[in-house]
């Protein structure tokens, strides 16, 4: 049994500079004590790395280090899950071998590497050596290849198979996961001025992949009935009752 | 926002996508959904974005799947008609079926405004030809759209109604392109009405529509060409009529749909436009539709405007022509009466100058046709045809003629006779005609003897060959007189065989059907029947006429054989010594007729009629079993009579059981079949010669095919007892070996079992009868390792399947029972040690549907039958298996989940998938959680493979076991049903 124990905080407000904690609203349910146990069903490793990420959400206030905490356990999470239940689930795309002949090819032709005063403003085309454009491209193709293998393995952590990468399910899980990838790390260079999200961001991201595994692993018997209650739930009219 | 329901919270939504990953639930969630206030968030997840991907079927072949999420949108079509069309409108290129029917789905749902935006990708769908459309449907929405937007509504219709060339198709008289459209030519039909009605709304532009498809299908039907005839081969009536044939289904239903429209429009007052425009077109088959739709409208209100339109083509000679003569009739039957006297006398100059029947040169072609030179028809021939061609004319204008015309109609009723249909140039007639007789047999049966035999003698058929009266038609009647009045024909005797075969073979099948009726056959008969015994035929094979006289005697002297038989039959035990010499005498001499020949034989048996079959159709082998038959009656009868005819029979079995003597395969099969009743008479005659006859392990093919005939017909033909078991046990030996596996072996008569696996049955039953033990030799020959283990199944599933036919336990012998039990534990136990193959108990399954033993015996070994791979219960086991988890739930569901588990096609699984919410329910609620899991897993597997209704029907099922086990009432079973999504 669980010995966490929650303090069920009502979240409010928007979201707040990184160094405000915020209030949390990620509690244990009846559902990730399930998720838990279907998990370690699988593998201890994947049932501690749920506990911790959760453990780490399930505080009195959300804060960086503990939205990182999360990333990073559900980052392996994610990695490692669909590969213990065996799916075919490709190798990751190496960036840093292309990124690294692009700084060679980059500084071979004594480009300047340090930003340029007033370089910031100007728009205007650049011509750049064969070698360093060839180099570029090779990044970049590196860059495609490594996001349509995080689509691939979001389907494949979903379904078990690649299926339809744009399918409206598929794609709003992916936006999920790569939520808490990208709060893995303390900074992200593409977004300097990041704001720490609302608990009720952090709890639906992580309620939509939980949902995700919940049907990916749990028996589906439960997950029909769950699904029953959802649609009843759907279907209800103003007035209250059913349809 | 639908005021009526809820709006969904956006977290709410975007939790539920989590589980829309996967395809069953999701086709769950949106089968079950319906919400209206769904599709906006829904929407902005992209839910609808997106068409299922096809999957690959066996063969490699794409196949489409079904689109939950668009079906939704259908049934939300009626509350958001602008929110689903301008969802609907991002699938217009789709090429999935199940999404363009949707979209009609959705366009019949919302408003007319809405659906025009449709009507494009609907059109480009239809035009694609898949043949996925419900017709219907598209005509419902042209029904919608025809009142505010005639254009879309008209281009829907064309869509699906204008035909195109298909691919050639060979017909009796050649090869053509076949005309085709968009929808099956069987809805095409069906619909016409309705599109016919539709297109009449649209007014004069919905008649143009109909009639270019209908010019463009005739252009089709004659490969591009341009025809201006007026089609009365293919369509001899313009309006509904037995003539017309249908065959060329698609322009046949055009024709209907143009007429229609044009007499829909006609009566509505545009009378003089829909002429206008049909007669415009320069199209034979217009120009009728356009008389015939005249036609209507005078019928239905003859209004002078509409006199004088009908005057006008009344008066037109080229419609007199007998290609538009059924219309043009229709139109002077309701014209004339309302004509002027002075408007029908120019309609009567118009018929008296005889220019529509074309000039003298025609006329003379006609007259000369396949018999002479048009320069040799004299003037008279050339004014009998002017006058007969009159005739064909008036004729069926009788009622509405004036004086003048009516008096010469008498006049040329008088030369030509009565004529009927006047008005078609051909008349077909249908009906399947056999063998006629100029008399009945009531006719026959009312002559006196000698009326009868003058009749017969004297009676010749006419010219007809084809559908006239014929000796074959003449003799079935006789032989009708033959069995209800044999003495008329007995009183012939004298004279028959001088007469026709066919009469005879008649006369004699006649007097067979006589004798249960109590016929006591005259001497003049017997001595017939002897007679015709000695007769001659070769037995060699002659083509005749099937309508001619028999070409040879062998037809009469089988029915002879045959009456010897029938006669035994009817006196049984009373046979006297004279009745047997006389009907020795008769069947001795065709024990050694000719036919089969072996030339007869190698053309009909073996491949195409088998030995026993072949024996029932030829005269030597039916005379043997005559002779058999006579044996069996006289076996036990000490008169020295009946001794001497014993020992001729036997003298002449002898002689036909040497294959040197008689090497004919349908006698074998004979022999076969009397092999038990010889055994009874004369065991020692069978021991004698048991090498030749049960040779089936001999290296030479004749002499092997011959003792498998015998064989193979013995063991289909007897019943399992002591003394056939005695008979048949030393080739039964033999054929339990490897050497017999390794031999062809020739099956004298053919059915679902191979001789080894009747053999086989054999040896089973012998077993459960206790007249063998398991230690006995057949047993142990059955089970060894050179008996395939499908034979021992198949005598295990056989012997389950009679068990079954049993009905209940108590109407089986305990005895047999438990001995039935004993062989299976016996074989269970070989299979748990490994010394034989599960697949022995490939039929078991039909021992658990016999429900005649405890299901806590049957069920372990029908789990241990299911560690054969192709272990197949063949749809058997659902429903015995839902009773037996009321008692067993444990081990119920343990055999379900084997079962279940092969990875079958659902539809080899049907009857299992029907029963399981029985099955899995007793297993969740038994109380036993080794039995719950397994449940679960079960339910889990099927839920992943699509089957969600039985995961639903389980759910209904334990709630209203609960319910009543509360209340006390009984539980309902849940509605049989499962569907899954490929």
């Amino acid at each position: 049994m669980l010995q966490t124990v929650c303090v069920i905080t009502p979240a409010s407000g928007t979201g707040t500079a990184d160094a405000t904690p915020l209030a949390m609203a990620v509690v244990w349910t009846a559902d990730r004590t399930a998720l838990l146990d279907l998990l370690r069903q699988v593998h201890s490793d994947l049932g501690e790395l749920y506990l911790q990420a959760v453990g780490a959400l399930c505080q009195e206030q959300l804060s960086h280090p503990r939205l990182m905490i999360a990333g990073h356990c559900l980052r392996e999470l994610f990695s490692k899950l669909p590969r213990t239940l065996g799916d075919p689930v490709k190798d990751r795309s190496d960036v840093n071998r292309p990124a690294l002949e692009l700084f060679r090819a980059w500084t071979g032709e004594n480009l300047d590497l340090a930003d340029v005063v007033g370089d910031e403003d100007d728009d205007s085309p650049r011509a750049v050596p064969a070698g360093v454009f060839r180099a570029a491209r090779v990044v970049a193709a590196a860059a495609a290849v490594g996001n349509q293998n995080a689509r691939e393995l979001t389907a494949m952590l979903a379904t078990g198979q690649i299926g339809n990468l744009d399918d409206g399910a598929v794609k709003r899980l992916h936006r999920a996961i790569e939520f808490f990838r990208e709060w893995t790390h303390a900074r992200d260079y593409s977004k300097p001025e990041r704001i720490l999200p609302t608990g009720e961001i952090v709890e639906l991201e992580l309620r939509i992949i939980e949902e995700a595994m919940l049907t990916r692993l749990g028996n589906m018997a439960d997950r029909a009935r769950a699904m029953r209650d959802i649609i009843a739930k759907a279907n209800r009219r103003v007035t209250g009752g059913a349809p | 926002m639908n005021a009526g329901w809820a709006t969904p919270e956006a977290d709410e939504v975007q939790v539920v996508a989590g589980s829309l990953t996967d395809e069953n639930l999701k086709r769950l969630f949106f089968a079950e959904l319906q919400n209206p206030n769904w599709i906006e968030p829904l929407a902005a997840l992209g839910m609808f974005a997106t068409e299922p991907e096809p999957w690959l079927d066996e063969a490699g072949r794409q196949r489409p799947r079904p689109w939950p999420e668009g079906e939704y949108l259908a049934r939300m079509a009626a509350d958001e008609p602008v929110a689903v069309s301008d969802l609907l409108l991002d699938h217009a290129t789709s090429e999935n079926p199940w999404v363009q029917r949707v979209v009609l789905q959705a366009a019949l749902a919302v408003p007319a405004e809405q659906a025009v935006r449709l009507v494009p990708q609907i059109v480009r769908d239809l035009r694609a030809g898949d043949n996925w459309v419900d017709a219907g449907m598209v005509v419902s929405l042209a029904e919608v759209l025809a009142p505010g937007h005639p254009r879309q509504a008209r281009t829907l219709l064309a869509g699906a109604f204008e035909p195109g060339a298909g691919g050639e198709e060979v017909t009796v008289l050649g090869t053509r392109t076949r005309v085709v459209s968009s929808i099956d030519s069987f809805w095409f039909r069906e619909l016409a009405p309705r599109v016919a009605q539709l297109l009449a709304s649209l007014g004069v532009d919905g008649l143009k529509s109909a009639a270019g498809w209908l010019i463009r299908a005739l252009d089709i039907q004659s490969d591009g060409e341009a025809v201006s005839e007026s089609g009365h081969l293919w369509r001899p009536s313009i309006a509904p009529s037995p003539q017309n044939s249908g065959l060329h289904e698609i322009s046949d239903a055009l024709v209907d749909i143009v007429r229609d429209t044009a007499s829909q429009l006609a009566k509505g007052g545009q009378l003089n436009e829909v002429i206008d425009f049909l007669e415009a077109r320069d199209r034979g088959i217009l120009a009728r539709i356009a008389v015939e739709a005249t036609a209507q409208v005078i019928s239905a209100d003859p209004s002078p405007p509409a006199i004088d339109v009908a005057r006008t083509l009344l008066n037109k000679e080229e419609l007199l022509d007998l290609g538009s003569r059924p219309e043009y009739v229709h139109l002077a039957l309701a014209t004339i009466p309302h004509l002027s006297s002075e408007d029908v006398a120019i309609w009567q100059e118009i018929v008296d100058a005889q220019a529509w029947q074309g000039d003298d040169d025609v006329i003379r072609q006609i007259a000369a046709y396949g018999q002479t030179q048009p320069s040799e028809v004299s003037n008279d021939d050339v004014a009998a045809i002017r006058r007969r061609m009159k005739y064909r004319l008036l004729l069926p204008l009788g009622p509405v003629l004036p004086a003048g015309l009516t008096a010469e109609l008498t006049t040329l009723k008088t030369e030509f006779g009565d004529m009927e249909h006047p008005e078609f140039d051909i008349y077909m007639t249908g009906g399947f005609i056999g063998p006629t007789s100029p008399v009945d047999h009531d006719a026959l049966g009312a002559m006196s003897s000698a009326e009868l035999r003058t009749f017969l003698a004297t009676w010749q058929p006419g010219d007809d060959h084809h559908f006239g009266p014929s000796f074959e038609g003449l003799a079935r009647e006789l032989e009708v007189v033959a069995e209800t009045q044999p003495d008329l024909l007995a009183a012939l005797t004298d004279d028959l065989l001088s007469l026709r075969r066919s009469y005879v073979r008649a006369a004699v099948a006649g007097w067979t059907k006589a004798l249960p009726n109590g016929f006591q056959p005259t001497a003049g008969v017997w001595e017939l029947l002897t007679n015709l015994a000695q007769l001659p035929d070769t037995g060699q094979d002659i083509s005749s006429d099937l309508s001619a006289d028999d070409p040879a005697w062998r037809w009469a002297q089988r029915n002879a054989a045959d009456f010897a038989t029938g006669y035994l039959t009817s006196r049984g035990d009373q046979l006297t010594a004279d009745e047997a010499t006389k009907l020795w005498a008769i069947i001795s001499l065709l024990t050694s007729h000719a036919d089969p020949t072996p030339q007869h034989e190698g053309k009909f048996g073996g491949s195409n009629m088998d030995a026993m079959t072949l024996s029932l159709n030829s005269t030597r082998p039916t005379a043997i079993r005559a002779a058999v038959k006579l044996l069996r009656t006289i076996a036990k009868r000490d008169d020295d009579d009946f001794s001497a005819i014993r020992a001729h029979i036997f003298d002449m079995l002898s002689e036909h059981a040497d294959a040197a003597n008689d090497p004919s395969l349908a006698v074998a099969a004979v022999i076969g079949e009397s092999l038990g009743h010889i055994w009874d008479a004369d065991r020692a005659w069978i021991e004698e010669r048991s090498g030749k006859l049960f040779a089936v392990l001999s290296a030479d093919h004749e002499t092997r095919a011959r003792a498998d005939v015998i064989v193979s017909v013995a063991l289909r033909i007897y019943r399992t007892g002591a003394a056939f078991l005695e008979l048949i046990r030393p080739v039964t030996l033999s054929m339990m070996s490897d050497a017999y596996a390794a031999l062809e072996h020739t099956d004298g008569w053919r059915g679902n079992r191979p001789a080894l696996a009747t053999a086989a049955s054999h040896i089973v039953t012998a077993y459960v009868m206790g007249l063998i033990n398991y230690q006995d030799p057949l047993v142990a020959a059955l089970t060894s390792p050179d008996v395939s283990p499908a034979v021992i199944s198949d005598a295990l599933g056989t012997l389950g399947w009679s068990l079954m036919q049993a009905g209940t336990a108590e109407a089986v012998p305990p005895e047999a029972l438990q001995r039935a039990q004993q062989l299976i534990d016996r074989r269970v136990t070989e299979i748990r040690a490994g010394r034989a193959s599960a697949s022995e108990l490939a039929g078991f399954y039909w021992w658990v549907r016999a429900e005649v033993f405890p299901t806590v015996w049957s069920l372990p070994i029908l789990q241990l039958a299911t560690s054969d791979p192709d272990f197949n219960p063949k749809g058997m086991l659902g429903e015995s298996l839902a009773r037996a988890a009321e008692a067993e739930p444990a081990l119920t569901i343990d055999v379900f989940d084997a079962l279940m588990s092969g990875g079958e096609e659902d539809w080899k699984r049907y009857d299992l998938l029907q029963h399981a919410p029985r099955i899995l329910a007793a297993a969740l609620t038994c109380g036993d959680p080794a039995a719950e899991a397994k449940a679960r897993t079960v339910l889990d597997r099927l839920g992943r493979q699509g089957h969600m209704t039985v995961l639903a029907d389980v759910e209904r099922l334990i709630t209203s076991e609960q319910t009543s086990a509360s209340s006390g009432h009984s539980v309902a079973e849940p509605e049989q049903r499962t569907f899954r999504t490929p």
